[in-house]
């Protein structure tokens, strides 16, 4: 019998490993969008950047942007694209503008808008002859700002990943649909998507789908995680490619453990950008990523905040504490600062807390060491929410003609300005989060949406509480016999079971797809009717956090994110149960009793006896 | 003679020294319009110790008694022919049946003796209840009590409603509640029971949840949503100790929960672990000097 020295096998591994070594090529191109905030001055010289993000691996073409805009006299426009002058018009009036930008490869990308608005003839400003700073009497506005662009991403490479899948920094009107495919009874499946989720953040939000998206919403991209039937001696295989135009990362492995250990491939970013191919095998025992820990609240920047130069203008920022502090005393802290030398009397810069001043510092004739400058400042009021809203107001008067080159006198450094709320942590469904970051595992069922609810909790806290790595999310089964501290269910008959309980406070049809979490035991159980509801919770959980009051130990969300409280944890001193616990002390105490009575019975007895026989 | 005279009369003062005493522990105050509890029936929580069940409970007036479990970790602690294997020690129903403090049974069904473990498995025990109940048919029975406990911290109890729903017979049940005064028992309780299942009402008195004056409160009010007969006051005679276990009520201390239960149908919970025959007799007599001038009309 012949021997057929080329068996299935060997066959089957030469051409997978010549498919690997192929990158995938891709000639797909999309129309995409992406918005900007809207300019409105009311300066006669103004300077607007808008950025713009190309994603890793990617490149754009025919990219257009386009605005409305409206004047109330002539004003100039000019745009430089990455410091280079690409457009200039003189406005009038209202209408739209647009133009082209050059083809650009991945990264950062600056558009200046600088926008000069000259007055009427017969504007008192008319006359002045400086670029003072200050207010005209006309405004310009342009609103509606976007560019279009074709995207275009020859190959799709892991090292390119999450860029690849979709680009994290655009804002875009619609969010992105994200769908999961995985086998729902193997939940360590879920548990390595939602730990590589975690690693991600978008600017535009997106929405989870497990297993379909929406006939009305066509998905973004699919993350797809299948096990093997047959062993896999090289690893676990991890490739990206784009289906039918869609982005898709598929991971197929044979043991929990190889998944578990190319997903902290995946997870590591140094490891990650050596994976300069479409598909690979990734081993079996890499190492786990630094995983997120709990962040420190100490400076501005802690709050996201960068450094930023102040104009002759005021600055708002939103300082926004975790949700489950709860404020114990004033918010105070210090404003850390650069300012130029020389300045004339009347500069100064004030800081507001919630509208209340809150500090100053005089700038004037200051000399020119040191150059680090601070001033403290405190808010008025001890504030219920966690949310300040803090304005930084600017005067320079450099000299009498105030010339435009006073702008720029002021630099608030983030890192060094500090920020201190004194707080005590909050209790019952609000602390939540809390209880989630110090101990990452969810129970789920296993019904559709209790996954995306697992995820929108981690992505949540991640974002409140925790530093910017990924987080090591544990899902597993739900079992009633050995409830986890979180427990999610999507489960109609307990969840109309649990609103028909609170009759006086719930409508119950009203309850129809929102969600409810109850917390007992130190333990939080979250339960929803449905796959809506579970949407629901994706969209409105890290919205709603501001409004979960402290010590509520039920709360019932509505899906339009209505919180009703259903009940509370009783605080302070709770009476001792009323119940006369007689002891066995009582039985002694009666005991003696008669004892006692029966011996002073017997000694009035025997005194007559006594004297009888005296006699 | 005078000495004998003067012994008797020692006794006597003794005696009634003794009664003076033993009254103000029972804050014996007499009123005319008073109905006296009626105590119908008595627990057992099956165990080795205590099978086969001994007492005097009749003289409370109890004949109807009630085994919590007749099958606990699907061994069965009757001797009747039946699907389950049995425990070392079983009890005759039909003998048990001739004490008179068990001239009515009510059939504890399939359960656990960890909660946790009970609720997680209701649906799989109301599967065994009946196959009990199919054993038991030819046995005449006051009724069953499905012996999976409720209480408002249960999420998933739409599950015990599905497992009494699946049950070919109408049961009692027993639900409790760790607030002394919870404010939504009757709309939890509404929100899922069945309908044609009686429920006993643990008086959380035992466990030091609350005193008897509030447990009436409650359960005056699950009775106003569910009517008397379908709600019955399970008497906890039992208290906590500084170790964490229980020992029996002292007699004076059961005596306070009954007064506060007048008018009531009461259960206790339970007969032999807790009420042994001094207590028994104790309370029985307080009960014949406190309500003797009464007419000890049935409370229905």
């Amino acid at each position: 019998m012949k021997k057929n020295l080329l068996k299935p096998q060997i066959l089957r591994a030469l051409l997978v490993t010549a498919t690997l070594s192929l990158p995938v090529f891709s000639s797909a191109d999309t129309w995409n969008t992406w918005t900007f905030d809207n300019i409105n001055t009311s300066n006669k010289y103004t300077i607007e950047p808008h950025f713009f993000y190309i994603g890793k691996g990617s490149e754009w073409q025919s990219i257009q942007f386009s605005t409305d805009y409206s004047t109330e006299h002539f004003t100039t426009l000019l745009v430089k694209y990455d410091d280079k002058l690409i457009y200039n018009t003189t406005l009038n009036g209202a209408g739209d503008l647009s133009f082209n930008i050059p083809p650009s490869q991945s990264g950062f990308h600056r558009l200046d808008f600088i926008l000069q608005q000259y007055s009427p003839p017969t504007s008192p400003a008319a006359d002045r002859t400086t670029f003072c700073s200050e207010d005209v009497d006309q405004v310009t506005y342009l609103t509606n700002s976007k560019i279009k662009y074709l995207r275009y991403r020859p190959v799709y490479k892991l090292k390119d990943l999450p860029d690849a899948l979709f680009n994290p920094q655009i804002v875009r009107p619609s969010k992105f649909v994200g769908v999961l495919k995985f086998n729902s009874s193997q939940l360590i499946e879920a548990s390595m998507l939602g730990r590589l989720i975690s690693a991600w953040s978008a600017a535009t939000p997106i929405k989870w789908y497990e297993k379909t998206a929406p006939a009305d919403q066509p998905a973004n991209f699919y993350i797809e995680i299948v096990k093997s039937a047959k062993p896999m001696p090289n690893g676990t295989l991890v490739q990206i490619s784009a289906q039918n135009d869609i982005p898709t990362l598929t991971i197929e492995y044979d043991h929990p453990e190889k998944l578990v250990s190319a997903i902290n491939g995946l997870l590591n970013s140094d490891y990650l950008q050596q994976l300069d191919t479409s598909a690979t095998y990734l081993p079996n025992k890499l190492a786990e990523p630094k995983w997120a820990e709990l962040k420190q609240i100490k400076t501005l920047a802690d709050l996201g905040i960068s450094d930023f130069r102040l104009n002759q203008a005021e600055k708002n920022l939103f300082l926004n504490f975790p949700a489950v502090w709860q404020p114990t005393d004033i918010l105070q802290g210090q404003i850390a600062l650069r300012v130029q030398s020389g300045l004339l009397e009347g500069s100064n810069i004030t800081t507001w807390i919630d509208g209340g001043l809150a500090g100053s510092l005089k700038t004037a004739d200051l000399a020119s060491d040191p150059v680090n400058r601070q001033f403290n400042y405190f808010a008025k009021t001890i504030s219920d929410s966690t949310t300040f809203s803090m304005k930084l107001e600017n005067s320079v008067i450099v000299n009498s003609q105030c010339l435009p080159t006073a702008k720029g006198s002021l630099w608030i450094d983030t890192q060094k300005s500090t920020v201190k709320l004194p707080h005590k942590l909050k209790n019952g469904v609000a602390s939540l989060p809390m209880s989630f970051a110090t101990h990452p595992t969810i129970a789920i069922d296993s019904h559709a949406g209790s996954l995306d609810m697992a995820i929108a909790i981690s992505q949540t806290t991640k974002k409140m509480l925790m530093t910017n790595a990924p987080v090591p999310l544990n899902v597993v089964k739900y079992d009633q016999k050995k409830p986890e501290v979180l427990n999610v269910q999507v489960n109609p008959s307990i969840y109309k079971q649990q609103v028909l309980m609170h009759p006086n406070i719930i409508y119950a049809p009203a309850a129809d797809r929102g969600f409810l979490i109850n917390f007992q035991d130190q333990r939080f159980d979250i339960i929803t009717d449905s796959v809506e509801g579970a949407q629901n919770f994706s969209k409105i959980w890290e919205k709603i956090q501001q409004n979960i009051p402290n010590n509520a130990s039920k709360i019932l969300v509505t899906e339009n994110g209505q919180v009703f409280t259903l009940q509370k944890i009783i605080v302070g001193n709770q009476k001792a149960p009323l119940v006369q616990q007689s002891s066995f002390f009582v039985l002694i105490i009666i005991i003696s009793a008669i004892m006692i009575l029966a011996i002073l019975l017997w000694y009035w007895r025997k005194r007559p006896n006594d004297k009888k026989k005296a006699n | 003679m005078i000495k004998k005279r003067l012994t008797k009369k020692a006794f006597i003062i003794i005696f009634t020294c003794s009664l003076i005493l033993l009254g103000g522990c029972m804050h014996d105050v007499q009123a005319d319009d008073i109905q006296p509890p009626q105590i119908e029936g008595i627990f057992w929580q099956p165990d080795l110790a205590t099978t086969a069940p001994r007492g005097n409970w009749d003289l409370l007036g109890v004949d109807t008694f009630l085994p919590q479990w007749s099958v606990v970790e699907s061994k069965s602690w009757f001797d009747h022919d039946s699907h389950f294997s049995k425990w070392e020690k079983n009890i005759n129903i039909k003998k048990l049946n001739q004490e008179p403090w068990a001239q009515n049974i009510i059939l504890g069904l399939a359960g656990e003796y960890n909660e946790t473990i009970a609720r997680a498995n209701v649906l799989e025990l109301a599967k065994h209840s009946n196959k009990i109940i199919e054993d038991t048919k030819t046995i005449p029975l006051k009724g069953y009590y499905f012996p999976v406990e409720a209480d408002p911290t249960w999420i998933c109890v739409h599950e015990l409603a599905k497992a009494i729903t699946s049950l070919s017979k109408p049961v009692w049940i027993s639900i409790y509640s760790a607030e002394p005064s919870p404010q939504y028992l009757d709309s939890w309780l509404k929100s899922w029971l069945p309908k044609h299942t009686g429920v006993f009402f643990q008086d959380g008195v035992g466990v030091g949840t609350r005193s008897p004056q509030q447990a009436r409160i409650i359960l005056e009010d699950l009775q106003k949503d569910f009517g008397k007969d379908q709600i019955i006051i399970v008497l906890e005679a039992f208290r906590p100790m500084k170790n964490g276990k229980f020992r029996s009520a002292y007699p004076w201390e059961i005596i306070e929960q009954l007064k506060t239960y007048e008018g009531q149908k009461v259960y206790i919970f339970d007969g032999p672990h807790y009420m042994n025959r001094w207590t028994v007799y104790s309370v029985a007599l307080w009960y014949k000097l406190h309500y003797s001038s009464h007419h000890t009309t049935k409370v229905t």
